[in-house]
């Protein structure tokens, strides 16, 4: 062979040659390779540099459990960091750089680290960069750290999600998950079938392997054959179960597009799939675990399962002259495999005393020298290996003084096998350690699953199949001889500093000790203190070595050191395909107002308020905000305005306790009102908090319209409808929130009754029949309509509630009506204006989640009031009576026109000695219709300390200013009663 | 434009009445209630219709009415007679509601996005009515024939949140 590309065998496609780029240097691949077999092919053995000393690294695995082998694909917006190169599918053009080194990952200069390695163990900066602050360090050090860079333009691609329900959801493309499909599929369920890669078959994959007496390669073309003409069976290929949740709810992230070629690409790239099953059938395989020996890290080190597949699905030969070297049976089939294939298996070793002689015999037939009792201790080369240094075993884990170096160009590990159990355990599913695997194996289940298969710790062939067609439960066990368990190899009785246990976080077995010693023996606590387990591997070669390793420190069974929990996803997921369609205009629903058109045409500067595009000001020319505000507030306040009020809730509540139901919702008496009264109330939490505030109509005696701020429509219509189902059971009361059948447009303005009667209307709008905080049925513009005569802008005001798809007929009314009254649309902001010129409540700017309705005003109220309501308790708690709580007051400003800051603190003068804040401005404007600045602010005992000068302190900057009623404007309420 | 993307397949109804019934009784209301709308009443999740006009059964004494508007304000007008000694509340909800028709896979494609009913023919066969999420809106989804044609009803001031759904779901299935 020319290079690493056998001249036969594997799936690739010969006569689909590929270019790609790798480290901007041009490679070449086949259709099939993924991007490490392709490296691997072209020779290329140093692919990454560690996290933390930043040590030469190669391909350790072939799948999911790389640790090494850690890239950055493509440039831009398709840049994507940490992919593992075993997972990303070579396509045409595609572009690759290892993460972590530069400039290049043969010339790392961070590679410094490992000259300080000694001085640098686990958790060395929890002890080193405490004096004098943590902080100080800290920006050099999240420098040096991370690994790939994350994109800093927009995602050019979009995501879906969708959900699915099946019968059996099998998750797993191996012998095992297709057996079950196959089987489950004939028994007429319905299934989905998923597999991450892009194969199905698992380690068969390739294989000539005997599968119920067919080559492993034909048994998987035929049962996919099958699978795929069952209807009722869903396969995906290229789709990773990322997570388990409740109630067989799980999660799958499908690989639509990151296969192809980045200019052929169309659709979402990837997909979300939420999955609802009757039962789960877990069939993830096994994840192969490196055996801990120093020098167990470089370039050329690599499980003998990954070579295995990257023979069988690429052709590809991880070494020309490995050597192998194992403690269990199956490394021993790799040999063979690889033996048969042409490759000069150099060696095995194995540490077992005894193996099984047929094995013996046919390695040696191969010309495999075999070395019983035998590890490595060494491997030679620094970027690329060139021999391996064996040893015999003097106990578990010490070496003999007996050398031997046997030229190799890779060596083959196998240190056993451990079951993926994660979504097992992420269904709550309990564990225990089986006492022949030596690893940790799924026990009880608490969800309708079953794990089959290497899952379930069941190793051979026939097991699996019997356990996937349901014929026999799952049992832990392999076909071959028992393996020996070593956790850890060593010259000396203490674990080797140079023995990797977590390749991606760089935590050698000596780490592991350190945590021993300094009593970090919990799973967690080990976890924490050395990072181990913590990478974007998540540990999956390094878990239960490391637990190993603590298991033979302390003396007791690996089960009474336990595993930390598994919890998803399994591997690292795309941020935008949880988004899906939750970007852009996605984000969050944005409702639109009845007469959204007509705002748009009229100048509205549009903005969102509550997930309402609503219009802050219709600003004219060169207009600022401030000049609009003023000149709508100026036209409402001498003329009329118009306002488009239709997000405000509204609630029809009904029944003959309907009265007593909102007595106990609100601070007020609401039983008092009168039929064709409005009443403004307050709204508490249980908490005592202000919640919300609004107008409560009563249109009947048994019928009511509760108002409330726009943002709050459906929370409180929510809340009514738990309170009747679940607390007041009793009452007989009936509640539809309505907010969105009825526009709203406020008519606002001394010439407010001027411009209803222009338009036309069968309502007696005199001041005697229809005053302040009343409600009337009629007809205006011929339109039925429910108008209220209440006011926030502190004029004459009329809300009149039509059906949504008549307001904009109304609004065009009242522009053509009023049009030589000055008729002027308002926004939010002069709205606002007006309000804190007349210094009304705005929940959510004046109050926060610590405000009283007595801080508001309202204590007189609560005092008066007979019944309970929600609340109440909680607002006579000592802290609620304390006489210096804040208090809502107003602010005049004293120095100016320039109006006070939101957020502003009240200190108090200097000569008091105190610079402690006793509260803030909550609202602060430029008021048109007074010319000068006016503020509200919440300050402690405010109502008590009118006419108190403090000041203003913002962001250095003080100002004096006075406590004042926080009403500026008509305070007599003449113009608002008129 | 998100706003106004509509896959073939999808018809808004913009003539079709909405009206909500709920009704809070002493003694049972079956019978009534067939004799209010013409029809046997609904089962839960099941939808009843004739000619003009259908009729939901979407919670515990909560229904939803669909139809013509002579058909809709005749059913609301005998719900005053047939239910005057027993708490009701009759809202026509027709200037609040979004309605449409949306026909063929893309449909269940489109459905299955956003929405986490089981909408397959053995889960949700014809006459079956859903209250439930439509990616972060509410929706009412019954299925009237097996090609399959849901009808979708949301609340109006969500229709440019509805559109952007369907165009994000264009290549969904």
């Amino acid at each position: 062979m020319s290079s690493y590309r056998l001249a036969r065998g594997g799936l690739v496609d010969r006569k689909a040659p590929i270019e790609f780029t790798w480290q901007g240097r041009t490679h070449s691949g086949f259709r099939g390779d993924t991007l490490a077999s392709a490296l691997l092919a072209e020779g290329i053995g140093l692919v990454g540099r560690s996290f933390k000393y930043h040590r030469p690294r190669g391909i350790l695995a072939a799948g999911l459990d790389e640790p090494n082998a850690i890239v950055q694909l493509e440039s831009g917006g398709h840049s994507t960091p940490n992919l593992k190169a075993t997972y990303v599918d070579l396509y045409d053009d595609l572009k690759a750089a290892p993460v972590n080194a530069r400039p290049s990952v043969e010339h790392d200069r961070m590679a410094v680290n490992g000259l300080f390695k000694r001085f640098i163990p686990a958790a060395f900066y929890y002890k080193t960069f405490m004096w004098p602050n943590w902080h100080l360090f800290e920006p050099a050090i999240r420098k040096a750290a991370g690994l790939g860079e994350a994109p800093r333009e927009g995602d050019p691609d979009y995501y879906d999600q969708r959900y699915a329900h099946c019968d059996k959801l099998i998750v797993g493309g191996g012998i095992a998950g297709l057996k079950a499909a196959l089987t489950e599929g004939g028994n007429g369920h319905s299934v989905i079938l998923v597999t991450g890669g892009a194969l199905w078959g698992g380690r068969y994959a390739g294989s000539s392997q005997l599968v119920e007496n067919v080559p492993g390669q034909q048994w998987i073309d035929a049962v996919m054959g099958e699978l795929r003409a069952m209807p009722n069976v869903i396969v995906l290929a290229r789709t990773l179960v990322t997570g388990y949740y409740d109630h067989e709810m799980l999660a799958m992230c499908e690989r639509l597009t990151d296969h192809a070629a980045i200019a052929a690409r169309s659709g979402p790239r990837q997909r979300l799939w939420k999955v609802r099953a009757k039962e789960v059938v877990i069939a993830t395989g096994a994840i192969e675990r490196p055996l801990v020996f120093p020098g167990n890290d470089r370039p050329g080190v690599m499980l003998a399962g990954a070579a295995q597949t990257f023979l069988r699905r690429h052709g590809v030969a991880a070494g020309r002259a490995p050597v192998v070297a194992t403690n269990n049976d199956s490394a021993w089939h790799v040999a063979l495999e690889l033996a048969a294939a042409g490759v000069q298996v150099q060696a095995i070793a194995d540490a077992r005393e005894e193996v099984d002689a047929r094995l013996r015999l046919a390695a040696e037939q191969h010309g495999i020298a075999v070395k019983l009792n035998t590890v490595p201790i060494g491997v030679k080369g620094a970027k690329a290996m060139n021999a391996v240094v064996l040893a015999p075993l003097a106990s578990d884990r010490v070496v003999g003084k007996a050398r031997e170096t046997l030229s190799a160009d890779a060596l083959l590990i196998s240190g056993g096998w451990n079951p993926v159990v994660h979504l097992h355990s992420q269904a709550q599913g309990s564990l225990r350690l089986d006492d022949r695997l030596h690893t940790f194996v799924p026990d009880k289940r608490v969800q309708a699953n079953r794990s089959i298969g290497a899952a379930a710790g069941d190793f051979t062939l026939s097991g699996t199949l019997a356990s996937a067609s349901g014929k026999a439960e799952a049992v832990a066990g392999t076909d071959g001889a028992a393996m020996r368990p070593i956790w850890s190899i060593s010259e000396k009785d203490e674990p080797s500093s140079y023995a990797w246990v977590d390749f991606q976080n760089d935590v050698t077995a000596a780490d592991v000790a350190l945590a021993a010693r300094e009593n970090f023996i919990s799973v967690e606590h080990l976890k924490r203190y050395t990072t181990l387990g913590m990478a974007s591997d998540q540990g999956k070669t390094s878990n239960i070595n490391g637990i190993g390793v603590m298991s033979e420190l302390l003396d007791r069974p690996m089960s009474a050191i336990g595993t930390t929990k598994f919890r998803p996803p399994y591997d690292p997921t795309t941020i935008g395909v949880f988004a899906g369609h939750r970007v852009g205009e996605g984000l969050q629903p944005r409702r639109l107002l009845a007469a959204h058109e007509a705002h748009l045409a009229f100048g509205a500067h549009m903005e969102e308020y509550g997930s309402w595009m609503r219009p802050s000001t219709y600003r004219r020319g060169n207009e600022t905000e401030q000049d609009a505000v003023a000149r709508e507030v100026l036209a409402v306040r001498n003329s009329v305005g118009i306002f488009e009020a239709s997000p405000l809730g509204k609630i029809e509540v009904k029944g003959p306790d309907a009265a007593t139901l909102l007595d106990r919702v609100y601070v007020n008496t609401i039983r008092t009102l009168k039929p064709g009264k409005c009443r403004y109330g307050l709204m508490l939490n249980e908490h005592g908090i202000v919640f919300d505030d609004g107008i409560v109509t009563r249109l009947a005696e048994d019928h009511f319209l509760v108002g409330t701020t726009s943002g709050h429509a459906s929370v409180i219509a929510e809340s009514l409808q738990e309170l009747l189902q679940c607390e007041w059971v009793d009452l007989q009361v009936l509640t539809e929130d309505v907010t969105t059948n009825w526009g709203v447009v406020n008519i606002a303005g001394p010439r407010a009754r001027d411009l209803i009667a222009r338009i036309g209307t069968d309502i007696d709008l005199s001041p005697e029949a229809f005053p302040h905080m009343s409600h009337i049925e009629g007809r205006i513009a011929d339109i039925d309509c429910r108008v209220a005569r209440v006011s926030f802008s502190g004029e004459l005001s009329y809300e009149i509630a039509i059906p949504w798809n008549r307001a904009a007929h109304l609004w065009a009314l009242c522009l053509q009506h009023g049009e030589d009254m000055g008729v002027t649309p308002f926004g939010i902001e002069s709205l606002m204006a007006m309000r804190i010129e007349k210094g009304f409540l705005h929940v959510g700017s004046d109050t926060d989640g610590t405000t009283l309705p007595q801080d508001v005003g309202f204590g007189a109220i609560i005092e008066k009031k007979k019944s309970d309501f929600i609340g109440r308790r909680s607002t006579s708690r000592p802290d609620g009576r304390r006489v210096d709580r804040r208090q809502l007051v107003g602010l005049e400003a004293l120095d100016g026109k320039k109006p006070l800051s939101v957020g502003a603190h009240i200190v108090p003068d200097r000569s008091r000695g105190s610079e402690r804040s006793e509260g803030w401005v909550t609202s602060s404007v430029y008021s048109p219709s007074l010319d000068l600045p006016v503020a509200m602010a919440m300050v402690e005992g405010g109502a008590g300390r009118r006419g108190e000068t403090v000041n203003v302190w913002d962001l250095g900057e003080r100002r004096p200013a006075r406590i004042v009623d926080a009403c500026r404007y008509d305070v007599a309420g003449e113009r608002l009663n008129g | 434009m998100a706003d106004v993307y509509s896959p073939a397949g999808w018809t808004a109804e913009p003539d079709l009445h909405v009206a909500k019934l709920q009704v809070r009784a002493a003694r049972p209301i079956s019978a009534r209630l067939s004799k209010t709308i013409g029809m046997t009443a609904p089962k839960p999740n099941r939808e009843v219709s004739r000619p003009g006009l259908s009729c939901a059964a979407i919670a515990p004494g909560e229904w939803l009415l669909v139809g013509g508007r002579a058909e809709v304000d005749d059913v609301l007008e005998r719900v005053r007679g047939n239910f005057a000694d027993d708490l009701f509340l009759a809202v026509d909800l027709t200037a609040g509601r979004y309605a449409s028709r949306f026909s063929g896979l893309a449909a269940l494609a489109f459905l299955s996005a956003y929405s986490p009913v089981d909408f397959s023919a053995n889960a949700f066969a014809v006459g079956s009515a859903a209250r439930t999420q439509l990616g972060d809106i509410g929706i009412f989804v019954t299925k009237l024939d097996d090609q399959p044609t849901f009808r979708l009803i949301i609340e109006q001031s969500m229709t440019p949140y509805f559109h952007n759904l369907l165009w994000h779901s264009r290549s969904a299935g």
